[in-house]
C-alpha cells in the first residue's frame, strides 16, 4: 500500500507539471510586432517602401480571366473594346452596367485603402521616432513620400467613388472600423491638399530617377488636384490659377524633357526619365507589367513571353477619329494591325484589326522575357496640356506658353500648329489633344468626369457626357449614375454606415 | 532524441522527460504485491477466439475479475469457494467448478459476439456494451477487404456519419468529415489519433498495419479530446503482437489494373471541323484553307489528317502493386509485430505515381508483474509524381480541350502543338507533352515513435505515461524541361524547390481506475494530463532562365533569374487535463461524465484555456426483467448524450498584432517593404460545438439482426471566422469568434445475418442524413464567398442556407428569334444564352446572381453483401449519394469557346434558326463580334446523385490440408473489381463525387473544372500465413 501511495504521488506530480501559462505563450518567429519595429532608418524606409507596393498592385492586379484592375478606367470611356469576352468585369464596364460586385470596383477601393493604412502606419510611427534613430532630414523626406502617396490614393478614391471614409490614423484593433463617408470637399481640404503642401516642404529632391516620389511629382500632383477641384463636382474655378502655377513650376524646373518620338514613350530605357514624373514601377524579373500582354492580340504568337490576351483593344470609331496625317494613328505608333512573330519572323496579320501599340515593349519582345516597363502615372505632356487648359480658363484666353505646349504635342504628331483661337475653341482643342495624346493612360476617364464632356469620336466634337451614346452600336448610353462607380457590395455589407451611390 | 535537445528550448518537455525517468526508477524499485490465497488462472474464449473483459466471479462472494485482452484471467479463491461464474453480455453464462476443472482448456461461452468488441475511446477502451456515446468501429478484416493504397480509402462508406469523398483520381486525395461541416475557417477535418498520438499523420499509414479504427462521433465520446474533438475523432490502432503465440509470417499482395471508367464525350475531327465551319460562318469570318496553311495537319482537300483521342492518350491504363510482409508473435514476456510494405500506386494521369516504403516495429513487454512497457516505431518514405501545376492549362484540361486535328507527335518526332494558323484556336501545349516534360516530384519522410510505460498498482488502479514524436519532412521539386515549352519560351525554363519540416512531440500520462463494488456498481475512471508541441519550418526557392533543360531542379544556381527565396516558421503548443468517469449500475444503467480542460497557444492572452464537459446516460433495456427472456430482442440499449467540444485548428499568432512584408521596386530592383499584417484580437478563443445525441443499439433474434441508430443536433457557436471588416481599415478580415452553424441528422446502420449454414449471407446497410444550416455570420451577417472563383465566385455562405451553396445566374435556355427585340434590350441576339434578369432592372449584372443548388448530399449510404460458400467468399459493396449537385465550370468553357478548344458533344445541339429549343447558344468563334455570354449559369449545374459499384471481390481460401502441405497455416487468393459501375445524371465530368480543388478549400466539393479521373480497378490478390 505504501508503494502505491508513493508511486501515485510521483505520478500525480507528472500530471500537474506547473508553469503551463508560459508554455502557451506565442512569439512569432517570421513577423515583427509593431511595438518592436520602427527603430532604425532602414526600418522606417521599409515602412514607406511598403506603401509603394499598393501603387504596383493598382496597375498589375487582375482576376482569373483577362481581368486587369486598371481597365476600370479604360473600359467605360467609349474608346475601348476587347478581343475576348470572357471577363464579366470587362463586359459590365464596356456596357456601363457596372455592378457593385465588379472585381475592379473592389480592387481600387481595397488596394487604395491598404496603401492609406500603410501610409498612416508609416507616418504615425516615423513621426514618433527619436532623433537618435533617424535624422530630421531623413524623417521629413520619408514622411513626405508617405504623404504624397496617401494624398494620391485619396485623390483616386474621390474621383472614382465620390464621398469616402477619411481615415488618417492607424487601424489597431478590430473595433470601431465602421466609419461613415466624408464629403469629397472634406477629403480635398482636410487631407489631399494639406498632405501635398506638407510634402512639398519635406525636402525631397525635385527629380528622382529611382522611382521614388520627388518634389516634381508632388507639384505635378498638386496641379492635377487643383485642376480637378476646379472642375466637377466641386467647380471651385479659382483653382485653375493654382493649377497653372504648379504646372509651370514643374515644366520650368528643367528636370523633364518631352519625347521626340512615340518610340520613346514605349522604350523601358526612359522609365523614370524624360517625360516621366511619377510611374508605377515594374521590373522584368521582379514584378512584370501586364500592359504589353493585355494589349497584344489574343493568341497571336507575336511575342514568345506573352501569348496576348487582347483584353484591351481600341474602339474602331475612336481609332478612326485620328486625323489622316496624325502620326499617332499610323502603324506602329499608337496602334498596329500586324507584326512579325518573334519566333519565326513571319508577319502575323491580326484578324481582329487594330490593336494598341503604346505598350509594345520591344525589350520584352526581343528577350522573350516578361515586360518590365513601368506604367506612367504622371508625365510631362499631361502637365503641359493641363497648363494650357488651366491657363486658358484662369486668364480667359490662351497665352503664348499654352500655344507652345499644345503645338509641341501637335508637331510631334505631324499636325499643323494652332493659332488665334477663342477661349472656347482653345478649350476644345486642348480636350481634343488630351483625348488623342493621352488615350489608354488611365487619364481619359478622369477628364470625362471632371469636364462632364465626352469626345464624340464619330463627329469629332465634345458633347455632354450624360446622355452620350457610345459608338459601339450596342445602345450604351452614359447615365448620370455612371459619373461615379458604386461602392463595393461587400463594403456596404461590412460597414452599414456607408450609403451606396445613387443608381446602384 | 532530438525532441528534447536544447535548441527547442522547451522546459516542459525536459521536465516531463526527467519525471518520466524518475517514475521509471521508482517503479523498478517497487516490490510486487505478495499473494496470500490460492489462485487459479484460465482463459475465456468464444467461437472466434479469446474473449476480453468477460466477468469471472466466485459464486456466493463479491470477489470477481475480468479477463484481459487475451481472455486470460487469474483469481484468488477464498477458502471453501470453488464455483466460478463466467459471464459476458449477450452470451450464455457458465459455471465452472475450479476444484475439478482442467484450466489448460479454455472456458468456452456461447452466444452473440457483436457485443464483445472492445471499443477504443481515447485514453482507454471499453466493451461495446458499456459504451454510452455514438462510436463506430471497423476491424482489420473489413479494412483489407477492399484493397486501397491508404487507410482512408478503406474507411469510405463503412460508418454512417463518417463522410469520405474521393476528391480526384490522385492517390489519397480525400475529403473527410464527420456529421457535416461545423466550421468555416478552422479545419473541419476529424481529429486523427494513431496509437494515442493526437494529430498524427494519417495519410501515410499503411492500411495493412491497422488493427482497428474507431470513430467517435458524438460529444460524449469525443469530449475526452476536448478542444480538438468537435470535428469528431478517428482513432487508429495498429496491430500488436500476441503473448504466448508462435511467430507467424504473413505476406499479402494486391495488384491492380487501372483503366478509365468512362470518357467525357467530346467532338472527333470530323464533328469538330463541321462545327468549326459553322462557327466561322456564324461569326462572319471566312473559313481558312488549312490544307494550304497547315499541310502537316490537313490534306490538300482541307480535311483533317488526324483524329486524336486525347483522353485515351492521357489516361492510359496502369498497373499498381502492393506488397506487405509481417511477422507477429510473442512469448511469455513480450509480444511484437514487425511489418514492411511496398506500394506502387499508379493513378491514371500519364507518368504519375505514388510509391511508398513503410516499416513498423510494435513491441510490448511485461517487465514484471506490475510494469509494462512498449514501443511503436514506424518509418515511411513516400515518393509522388503528379501532373499538378504543369503550365496554366494543365494536363487534365488539355486532355479535353486538345483539338482532335492535332496528333500527339508528328511523323518527324516533334510534339504536335502550336500551329500558327490554329493559334487562335488552341491553347499552348499538348497533354502528353506536358506530362512527359513537366516534373512535379515530392519526397516525403515520416518518422514516428511512441513509447509507453504502464504501472499496474493494483488490480483496479494503473498509470500509463507515454512519450511520442513525429518528424515529417517533405521536399517538392518542380521543373519544366525544354520540350514542354513552345513559342520560343526556352529562356523561361523554370524550376523550384520547396521543403517543409514538421516536428511534433506529445507527452501524455493518465491513471485508470476500474472497480466493481457490491457486484453491481462498476466504475471505470480516467484522469490525466497532456502536453504537446508542433514546430514547423519551410524553405522555398524558384528560378528561371536556364540554358537548357538538362538540370531540371538539380542545379538551381545555373539559372539566370533567381526569385527571392521564402522561408517561414511557427510553433504551436497545447496543454490539457482530462478526466472521465464511467459508472454502470447493475449492467443496466450506464453513466459517463467526461471533461477536458484544454489550453492552446494559438488563442488570445486571456483565453488560452477552456473547459469542455460532456455527459451521457444509457439504459440497457434488454437487461430488465421484462425483456431478459425475450426471443426477439437480445440486446437493446438506449443512449443519450450531450456535451461540448472545441476547435483550435487555426494558424498560430492570429491573436497578436503583426506586421507583414511585401516589396517595392526602385531602379528596377526589388526592395523590401513592411505593411500591416494581422489585426490583434486578444479575445480570440475556442470555437465551441454543443451536440445532443440520442441513439439506440438493438440486436434481434440472438444477434441475427443488429441495428444502430442515432439522431443528433449539433450547434457550433463562436465560429472561428475570418469575419470581413470594412476594407477601408486596410484589412480584409479579422479572425473572430462570431457566427453559428447547425448540423442535424439521422444515422442508421443495420447488419443482418441472413443465412447461416453451408451458405452464409450477411448484409450491412448504412445510411446517414445530414442537414446543415448557417445560423449567423460576421458582425452584420454578411455573405461570405469562401472560394473558389473562376469567372466569378462559385460558392457562397449565407445565413439561412447550408454551406456548399452554389452561386451564379439562372439560365432560361436561349433567346429565340421571336424574342429578338427583348434580347436587344440586353445587348443580346437570338441564339445567345438567355440569363434571367432576376431583379428586373433591365440589365444583367452581378445583382442577378442567386443560389442555384447545394453541393452536399441530403443523404449517403452503403450496402454491402457478403457470402461464403465452402471455401469461396464473395462480397458486393454498393455506395449511394442523393441530392448532391455538381457545378461543372469546364462545360462553360467547352460549350462556348468554339474555334478555341475542343467542345463537348452537347454543342451538336447548339442553337440554329431551326433548333431554337436548346440551352446551348449558337456556335461562334471565341472572338465573335457580337460576343458571347460567359457567365456561370444554372445550366452548368447537374444533379450529382449517384449509385456506385464500389467493390466486388471473389475469394478462395485453400483447404487447410493443402495449405499445410505447402507449410502454410492459411492461403487465400482473390480477384476484385472496384468502381465497376456508376449510375448518375452527371455526364459532362468523370465523376460526380469530385472536386478540382484541394480538400483544404473546404466548400469546393462538387465543383468540377477538369478533375483527374479515378480508375476502374481490377484487383488480383493473395494473402498467406506461414507458421
Amino acid at each position: 500500500m505504501k508503494r502505491i501511495i508513493k508511486l501515485s504521488i510521483i505520478a500525480i506530480a507528472i500530471l500537474s507539471l506547473s508553469s503551463c501559462k508560459k508554455f502557451l505563450e506565442e512569439t512569432p518567429p517570421s513577423a515583427y510586432t509593431p511595438a518592436s519595429y520602427y527603430a532604425s532608418f532602414a526600418q522606417a524606409q521599409n515602412a514607406v517602401n511598403g506603401i509603394y507596393a499598393s501603387v504596383i498592385a493598382l496597375y498589375s492586379q487582375g482576376g482569373n480571366f483577362d481581368d486587369l484592375g486598371l481597365l476600370l478606367l479604360e473600359m467605360p470611356t467609349g474608346q475601348a473594346n476587347t478581343d475576348i469576352n470572357q471577363s464579366p468585369n470587362n463586359q459590365e464596364l464596356l456596357h456601363l452596367s457596372t455592378s457593385s460586385a465588379n472585381l475592379y470596383v473592389r480592387q481600387w477601393w481595397r488596394t487604395s485603402y491598404q496603401g492609406i493604412d500603410a501610409a498612416n502606419l508609416a507616418i504615425t510611427n516615423i513621426e514618433a521616432m527619436s532623433t537618435t534613430a533617424i535624422s530630421a532630414t531623413q524623417k521629413s523626406q520619408l514622411i513626405g513620400q508617405a504623404q504624397f502617396l496617401r494624398a494620391w490614393f485619396y485623390f483616386n478614391l474621390v474621383r472614382i467613388y465620390g464621398d469616402v471614409p477619411l481615415l488618417t490614423t492607424i487601424t489597431s484593433g478590430a473595433t470601431g472600423l465602421q466609419v461613415p463617408r466624408n464629403t469629397t470637399s472634406d477629403i480635398y481640404t482636410k487631407l489631399i491638399l494639406p498632405d501635398l503642401l506638407a510634402a512639398e516642404k519635406s525636402g525631397l529632391p525635385f527629380f528622382d530617377k529611382t522611382g521614388r516620389v520627388s518634389l516634381g511629382a508632388i507639384k505635378a500632383l498638386l496641379a492635377k488636384v487643383y485642376e480637378t477641384m476646379a472642375g466637377y463636382p466641386l467647380q471651385q474655378t479659382a483653382n485653375y490659377a493654382l493649377a497653372k502655377q504648379k504646372a509651370l513650376e514643374v515644366i520650368n524646373s528643367g528636370n523633364y524633357t518631352s519625347y521626340t518620338s512615340y518610340d520613346q514613350f514605349r522604350d523601358p530605357a526612359n522609365d523614370n526619365l524624360k517625360e516621366n514624373i511619377f510611374m508605377a514601377q515594374f521590373a522584368s524579373t521582379v514584378k512584370s507589367s501586364p500592359m504589353f500582354n493585355w494589349t497584344l492580340p489574343l493568341f497571336t504568337a507575336v511575342s514568345g513571353a506573352n501569348s496576348g490576351t487582347g483584353a484591351l483593344t481600341p474602339d474602331v470609331t475612336f481609332y478612326k477619329s485620328f486625323p489622316a496625317g496624325d502620326k499617332r494613328g499610323q502603324e506602329n505608333q499608337y496602334f498596329f494591325s500586324h507584326y512579325a512573330s518573334q519566333a519565326t519572323g513571319a508577319d502575323i496579320v491580326f484578324a481582329t484589326g487594330q490593336h494598341i501599340f503604346k505598350y509594345f515593349d520591344n525589350v520584352s519582345y526581343t528577350n522573350n522575357a516578361p515586360s518590365g516597363k513601368c506604367y506612367p502615372i504622371i508625365r510631362l505632356t499631361d502637365i503641359k496640356l493641363l497648363y494650357a487648359e488651366a491657363q486658358n480658363e484662369a486668364d480667359g484666353a490662351p497665352d503664348a506658353n499654352s500655344y507652345t505646349y499644345i503645338n509641341e504635342v501637335r508637331t510631334r504628331a505631324n499636325l499643323g500648329p494652332l493659332a488665334g483661337l477663342s477661349k472656347a475653341q482653345f478649350r476644345q482643342a486642348v480636350w481634343n489633344e488630351r483625348t488623342h495624346e493621352l488615350c489608354y493612360e488611365n487619364i481619359t476617364w478622369f477628364d470625362m468626369v471632371r469636364t462632364r464632356m465626352a469626345y464624340d469620336a464619330k463627329n469629332n466634337v465634345f458633347v455632354p457626357l450624360v446622355g452620350y451614346v457610345f459608338p459601339n452600336g450596342q445602345n450604351t448610353t452614359f447615365a448620370a449614375k455612371n459619373l461615379l462607380f458604386p461602392i463595393p457590395q461587400t463594403e456596404i455589407q461590412a460597414n452599414p454606415k456607408l450609403t451606396q451611390n445613387p443608381g446602384y | 532524441m532530438r525532441l528534447f535537445s536544447r535548441e527547442y528550448n522547451n522546459p516542459i518537455g525536459k521536465r516531463a522527460f526527467r519525471s518520466f525517468v524518475v517514475v521509471l526508477f521508482c517503479l523498478l524499485a517497487g516490490i510486487g504485491q505478495a499473494l496470500a490465497q490460492q489462485a487459479v488462472s484460465g482463459v475465456v474464449k468464444d467461437s472466434d477466439g479469446p474473449l476480453a473483459s468477460a466477468s469471472i466471479k466466485i459464486k456466493g462472494t463479491t470477489v470477481g475479475t475480468l479477463s484481459d485482452k487475451n481472455g486470460a484471467f487469474k483469481i484468488n479463491l477464498p477458502a471453501g469457494k470453488t464455483i466460478l461464474v463466467v459471464s459476458y453480455v449477450g452470451y450464455e453464462g457458465v459455471e465452472v467448478d475450479a476444484a475439478s476443472y482442467n484450466f489448460s482448456s479454455p472456458i468456452i461461452l456461447k452466444g452473440s459476439s457483436v457485443l464483445k468488441d472492445v471499443v477504443v475511446i481515447g485514453y482507454g477502451s471499453q466493451r461495446k456494451a458499456d459504451v454510452t456515446g455514438a462510436v463506430g468501429s471497423i476491424n482489420s478484416k473489413i479494412i483489407t477487404e477492399r484493397p486501397s493504397a491508404d487507410a482512408i480509402g478503406a474507411l469510405q462508406g463503412q460508418i454512417p456519419g463518417l463522410n469520405i469523398t474521393q476528391n480526384s483520381g490522385k492517390t489519397g486525395d480525400y475529403r473527410i468529415n464527420i456529421r457535416g461541416f461545423n466550421s468555416i475557417n478552422a479545419s473541419n477535418n476529424p481529429l486523427f489519433v494513431i496509437d494515442g498520438v493526437i494529430g498524427a499523420d494519417y495519410t501515410a499509414i499503411n492500411p495493412n498495419d491497422i488493427d482497428k479504427i474507431d470513430v467517435l462521433k458524438d460529444a460524449s465520446a469525443s469530449a475526452i479530446y476536448g478542444a480538438r474533438g468537435s470535428g469528431g475523432v478517428i482513432i487508429i490502432t495498429t496491430k500488436q503482437g500476441s503473448y504466448n503465440k508462435p511467430a507467424t509470417l504473413s505476406y499479402n499482395f494486391v495488384g491492380g489494373y487501372n483503366s478509365l471508367q468512362r470518357k467525357i464525350p467530346v467532338l472527333n475531327s470530323t464533328q469538330y471541323q463541321a462545327m468549326e465551319k459553322q462557327a466561322y460562318a456564324n461569326s462572319g469570318v471566312p473559313y481558312p484553307n488549312f490544307g494550304v496553311l497547315e499541310p502537316d495537319l490537313f490534306n490538300p482537300d482541307n480535311t483533317p489528317k488526324y483524329n486524336t483521342d486525347w483522353q485515351k492518350e492521357t489516361y492510359k491504363p496502369t498497373f499498381s502493386q502492393n506488397h506487405n510482409l509481417s511477422v507477429n508473435g510473442g512469448n511469455e514476456a513480450s509480444k511484437y509485430n514487425l511489418a514492411v510494405g511496398y506500394q506502387d500506386d499508379r493513378p491514371l494521369s500519364l507518368f504519375t505515381y505514388n510509391k511508398k516504403f513503410s516499416a513498423r516495429i510494435n513491441v510490448d513487454t511485461r517487465i514484471n508483474k506490475w510494469l509494462n512497457a512498449g514501443l511503436n516505431v514506424s518509418g515511411i518514405y513516400n515518393r509522388v509524381r503528379t501532373n499538378d501545376g504543369l503550365g496554366g492549362y494543365g494536363v487534365e484540361r488539355m486532355a479535353l480541350e486538345g483539338l482532335p486535328y492535332i496528333p500527339v507527335k508528328l511523323p518527324n518526332g516533334k510534339w504536335g502543338a502550336d500551329y500558327m494558323h490554329l493559334l487562335g484556336e488552341t491553347p499552348p501545349g499538348n497533354s502528353v507533352s506536358n506530362a512527359t516534360n513537366g516534373f512535379n516530384l515530392t519526397h516525403r519522410t515520416l518518422l514516428f515513435a511512441n513509447t509507453y510505460l504502464e504501472a499496474v498498482f493494483s488490480p483496479s488502479l494503473s498509470f500509463k505515461t507515454s512519450l511520442s514524436g513525429q518528424i515529417n519532412s517533405s521536399k517538392n521539386n518542380l521543373a519544366y524541361s525544354g520540350d514542354l515549352l513552345e513559342r520560343g519560351q526556352y529562356n523561361n525554363l523554370s524550376a523550384s524547390v520547396n521543403t517543409e519540416q514538421n516536428q511534433y512531440w506529445q507527452s501524455s500520462s493518465y491513471f485508470t481506475y476500474k472497480k466493481t463494488f457490491n457486484d453491481i456498481h462498476n466504475i471505470n475512471a480516467t484522469l490525466g494530463a497532456e502536453w504537446s508541441q508542433t514546430s514547423n519550418e519551410t524553405v522555398g526557392t524558384s528560378v528561371s532562365g536556364f540554358d537548357g533543360s538538362y538540370y531540371l531542379f538539380n542545379n538551381l544556381g545555373a539559372a539566370n533569374v533567381a526569385n527571392p527565396p521564402s522561408s517561414s516558421a511557427y510553433k504551436k503548443q497545447t496543454n490539457s487535463y482530462f478526466g472521465r468517469v464511467v459508472y454502470s449500475l447493475a449492467d443496466k444503467y450506464l453513466f459517463t461524465a467526461t471533461g477536458r480542460y484544454d489550453g492552446a497557444s494559438v488563442f488570445g492572452e486571456n483565453h488560452k484555456f477552456a473547459f469542455f464537459p460532456s455527459a451521457a446516460i444509457a439504459w440497457r433495456v434488454s437487461q430488465e426483467n421484462f425483456l431478459k427472456n425475450s426471443n426477439v430482442i437480445s440486446n437493446l440499449k438506449l443512449r443519450l448524450s450531450y456535451g461540448s467540444t472545441g476547435n483550435s485548428s487555426i494558424d498560430p499568432y492570429r491573436s497578436l498584432s503583426t506586421l507583414a512584408t511585401n516589396f517595392a521596386i526602385f531602379s528596377g530592383t526589388r526592395t523590401a517593404g513592411v505593411v500591416q499584417g494581422v489585426i490583434a484580437n486578444p479575445d480570440l478563443k475556442w470555437e465551441q460545438t454543443n451536440q445532443l445525441d440520442l441513439g439506440m443499439d438493438l440486436d434481434l433474434f440472438k444477434g441475427r439482426i443488429n441495428i444502430v441508430a442515432d439522431v443528433y443536433n449539433k450547434v457550433t457557436d463562436n465560429l472561428l471566422l475570418n469575419a470581413p471588416v470594412p476594407l477601408s481599415s486596410g484589412y480584409d478580415n479579422v479572425l473572430k469568434n462570431i457566427g453559428s452553424v447547425r448540423n442535424r441528422g439521422v444515422e442508421l446502420g443495420i447488419t443482418s445475418n441472413n443465412l447461416n449454414g453451408n451458405l452464409t449471407w450477411s448484409t450491412t446497410f448504412n445510411i446517414a442524413f445530414n442537414e446543415n444550416k448557417v445560423l449567423a455570420l460576421g458582425t452584420n451577417n454578411e455573405d461570405i464567398f469562401p472560394g473558389p472563383s473562376v469567372l466569378d465566385q462559385i460558392g457562397i455562405l449565407r445565413v439561412g442556407e447550408p454551406v456548399g451553396s452554389l452561386w451564379g445566374y439562372v439560365q432560361n435556355g436561349t433567346w429565340s428569334s421571336k424574342e429578338a427585340t427583348e434580347a436587344a434590350t440586353y445587348g443580346k441576339r437570338p441564339g445567345d444564352i438567355k440569363i434571367a434578369d432576376l431583379n428586373n432592372d433591365g440589365a444583367i449584372n452581378s445583382k442577378d446572381q442567386t443560389i442555384l443548388a447545394h453541393s452536399y448530399p441530403s443523404y449517403t449510404g452503403e450496402l454491402v453483401n457478403r457470402f461464403q460458400y465452402k471455401n469461396f467468399d464473395f462480397s458486393l459493396d454498393i455506395a449511394f449519394s442523393q441530392g448532391n449537385h455538381v457545378f461543372n465550370i469546364g462545360t462553360l468553357i467547352q460549350e462556348q469557346r468554339e474555334g478555341y478548344a475542343n467542345a463537348f458533344t452537347t454543342v451538336l445541339n447548339a442553337w440554329t434558326p431551326d433548333n431554337q429549343n436548346t440551352s446551348v447558344g449558337y456556335v461562334r468563334l471565341y472572338n465573335d463580334p457580337h460576343g458571347s455570354t460567359l457567365a456561370q449559369t444554372s445550366r452548368y449545374i447537374s444533379d450529382g446523385s449517384f449509385i456506385r459499384g464500389r467493390n466486388m471481390t471473389l475469394g478462395y481460401t485453400f483447404p487447410q490440408v493443402i495449405a499445410n502441405r505447402i507449410s502454410m497455416s492459411s492461403l487465400r487468393i482473390y480477384a476484385g473489381l472496384q468502381n465497376f459501375f456508376l449510375l448518375t445524371k452527371y455526364k459532362t465530368g468523370f465523376d460526380p463525387e469530385s472536386s478540382s480543388w484541394a480538400p483544404s478549400l473546404p466548400f469546393s466539393y462538387g465543383i468540377d473544372l477538369y478533375g483527374q479521373p479515378r480508375p476502374r480497378i481490377i484487383n488480383l490478390g493473395l494473402s498467406m500465413n506461414l507458421k
